[in-house]
C-alpha cells in the first residue's frame, strides 16, 4: 500500500489535457461572448485602452491629415450637419411642423478647413449627404479634383459608423457607441424643435442666399451638439456658430452655414482647426434609393488595422504619446510622499 | 504577465487577455473539473461554460488576489450544478471507455491519470470535492472550508478520509 504521501503525489500529478478542438470551441465561444459584451457595454464604463483600440483601429488613423479629418467630419460634423440643415428652421411654427413630417433629406456642402490663424485652406472639400431619419446619415466626400476620398455611413441599424476609402481600399467599421448614439439622437425633429423652442436663436432678418429670398437665424453655442466627454479629446470643439436661412416661400430652409472652431485632438491632427460649412441645393423627402444606405465594401478591401495605423501615424502619435508614458511611469515609480 | 494586469486587459474586452487566461489555467481547470465529474465531455462543457460566463460579464468579476482559486470555485460550482441538474449521485463510477483506443474522447489523460480519476470517482463526493479542490486546485484548506461552508476541521477530516481510501485503490 502507497503512502499518503505518495498518494498525494500521484493525485497532484494527474492531468486531463485539453485537445486543439477543445480550445478551439472554449476560445471561440468564451471570445465571441467577449466581444458581444464590449459591444453592449454602455460607453461610460469602457475604459482607456479598448476605447484607444477601436480607435486606433478606426478614426484617428489615417494615412493622411486629410482623411484622418474626413473621419472627424464624418462623425462630428456630418451629422448634425445635415440634420441641421434639414431641421434648423424650427422657430417658425409652420416650419416645425412641416419639418416634422420630413423622412428624408438630401443636399451638398462646401466644407473647408483652415489652420487657426491662416488665411489659406487646408483642405476643401465637397460633401453629398443623404440623410434619412429612419436608416441614418450616408456622407460622401470629395477632393478638389472631384475624386471620392471616402464614403461614411453612419446607421441606425444596426447602429454602427462604416468609412470606406475607395482609393486606399481601406475600411472602418465599428458600433455606434452609446455616447454617438446619444448625440444622434439629439438630432431627430423632436429635439431640435425642443432646443430652437428654448429661445437661444437670434433672427438674422432677411437675406438673399443661393438665390432665395430668406429669414435667417443663428445660433452660436454647441449645446445641440453635446460631445460625450470622454470622446472630447478627439475633436475639441470650441465654438459652433450656426446660420440657417429659412426661404419666405416655403416653410423649409434652404441653406445652413457652420462654423466650427476646435482645440488640437486626435481627429484634428493636433491641429487647432476653423472649419467652414455651407449646405445648399436641400431637397425634402426625396426619395433616396435604399441602396444608398446599405454598405457597399468590395470584397478585396481590407479593414483598418491598427498596426498599419500605428505605422502610417507612428510620427505625429509619437509625439504626444511618448512623454506623457514617461510622465506616467516616472510617476508611478516614484510617487509622491507626504 | 500577473493575473490583475490580465484581468484588467479582460474587463476592457481583450481577447488576448481571455486566452492567456485560458491557456494559463485550462490544463488545472479540466483535470478538476474530471475528477468531479468523472467523464471527459462533461469536464470540458464545465470548463468551457465557465469561460462563456467568465467573458460575458468581465466588468463583474470579483478577482482581486487570487485568480485562479476563483476559476477553480466557478469550475467546483459548475460541476456541482451539473451532477444536480443529472440527478446522478457523485458516487457513480467513472464512464468506462468506449474503446480501448481512444480511453478518452476530446482531450487526453494518461495511463496513470486516468487510474487517478477513476480511483477519486469511487471516493465519497464529500470526500472527493476535498481532494480535488486541495490537490489538484492547489486551494488551501482554509479557502477549500470558506468555500464549502464548513469547518476547517471537517475539511481536513474530509481530506485524511478520502487520501485513506485511495491509499487503496492506487
Amino acid at each position: 500500500m502507497k503512502s499518503a504521501r505518495q498518494v498525494k503525489r500521484i493525485v497532484e500529478r494527474a492531468r486531463l489535457r485539453a485537445d486543439q478542438a477543445t480550445d478551439a470551441r472554449i476560445l471561440r465561444d468564451a471570445g465571441a461572448a467577449l466581444a458581444e459584451t464590449a459591444d453592449n457595454r454602455p460607453q461610460a464604463s469602457q475604459p482607456g485602452p479598448a476605447f484607444w483600440r477601436t480607435i486606433m483601429e478606426s478614426k484617428a488613423t489615417r494615412y493622411s491629415a486629410a482623411a484622418t479629418i474626413l473621419i472627424a467630419a464624418a462623425l462630428v460634423l456630418s451629422d448634425p450637419l445635415g440634420l441641421f440643415g434639414g431641421r434648423h428652421g424650427v422657430l417658425l411654427a409652420e416650419t416645425v411642423r412641416q419639418m416634422d413630417q420630413v423622412r428624408t433629406i438630401t443636399n451638398k456642402e462646401k466644407r473647408i478647413f483652415y489652420e487657426m490663424g491662416k488665411d489659406e485652406p487646408w483642405v476643401k472639400t465637397d460633401v453629398v449627404k443623404y440623410v434619412s431619419f429612419d436608416r441614418g446619415v450616408v456622407e460622401e466626400q470629395y477632393d478638389e479634383a472631384g475624386n471620392l476620398m471616402g464614403r461614411a455611413y453612419i446607421l441606425r441599424d444596426p447602429p454602427q459608423i462604416i468609412i470606406v476609402f475607395p482609393q486606399e481600399k481601406k475600411y472602418v467599421k465599428l458600433p455606434l457607441a452609446d455616447g454617438w448614439a446619444r448625440v444622434m439622437d439629439n438630432f431627430t425633429p423632436k429635439a431640435i424643435v425642443e432646443h430652437f423652442k428654448s429661445g437661444r436663436c437670434r433672427d438674422l432678418g432677411h437675406a438673399t442666399v443661393d438665390g432665395y429670398d430668406v429669414e435667417g437665424f443663428e445660433t452660436n453655442n454647441s449645446e445641440i451638439f453635446p460631445i460625450p466627454e470622454s470622446y472630447r479629446f478627439l475633436f475639441p470643439i470650441k465654438n459652433i456658430k450656426w446660420q440657417f436661412w429659412i426661404s419666405k416661400d416655403t416653410p423649409f430652409p434652404v441653406a445652413a452655414d457652420l462654423e466650427v472652431t476646435t482645440g488640437r485632438g486626435l481627429f484634428t491632427v493636433f491641429k487647432e482647426l476653423r472649419i467652414t460649412c455651407h449646405d445648399y441645393d436641400m431637397v425634402y423627402d426625396p426619395n433616396i434609393p435604399s441602396t444608398v444606405f446599405d454598405p457597399n465594401i468590395p470584397a478585396d478591401y481590407t479593414p483598418l488595422s491598427l498596426e498599419s495605423t500605428l505605422k502610417e501615424n507612428a510620427a505625429w502619435l509619437g509625439v504626444g504619446a511618448l512623454p506623457m508614458v514617461g510622465i506616467v511611469a516616472y510617476r508611478r515609480r516614484h510617487p509622491r510622499r507626504g | 504577465m500577473r493575473d490583475r494586469r490580465l484581468v484588467h486587459r479582460l474587463r476592457r474586452g481583450d481577447v488576448e487577455a481571455l486566452q492567456q487566461i485560458y491557456h494559463r489555467y485550462k490544463e488545472d481547470l479540466l483535470t478538476v473539473a474530471m475528477s468531479l465529474l468523472g467523464e471527459v465531455p462533461g469536464a470540458e462543457d464545465c470548463v468551457h461554460d465557465v469561460f462563456v460566463h467568465f467573458a460575458e460579464a468581465p466588468a463583474d468579476l470579483r478577482v482581486n488576489r487570487n485568480l485562479r482559486g476563483y476559476l477553480m470555485r466557478c469550475v467546483a460550482n459548475r460541476a456541482k450544478n451539473v451532477l444536480k441538474s443529472r440527478h446522478r449521485p457523485l458516487e457513480s463510477p467513472i464512464e468506462e471507455p468506449q474503446s480501448s483506443e481512444c480511453p478518452v474522447r476530446g482531450s487526453m489523460a494518461s495511463e496513470a491519470s486516468r487510474r487517478v480519476f477513476e480511483a477519486l470517482a469511487q471516493l465519497p463526493a464529500e470526500q472527493r470535492e476535498v481532494i480535488t479542490l486541495h490537490l489538484q486546485g492547489q486551494m488551501r484548506f482554509r479557502e477549500i472550508a470558506e468555500h464549502l461552508e464548513l469547518s476547517i476541521n471537517t475539511v481536513q477530516s474530509r481530506y485524511r478520509y478520502g487520501i485513506e481510501k485511495l491509499r487503496t485503490l492506487l
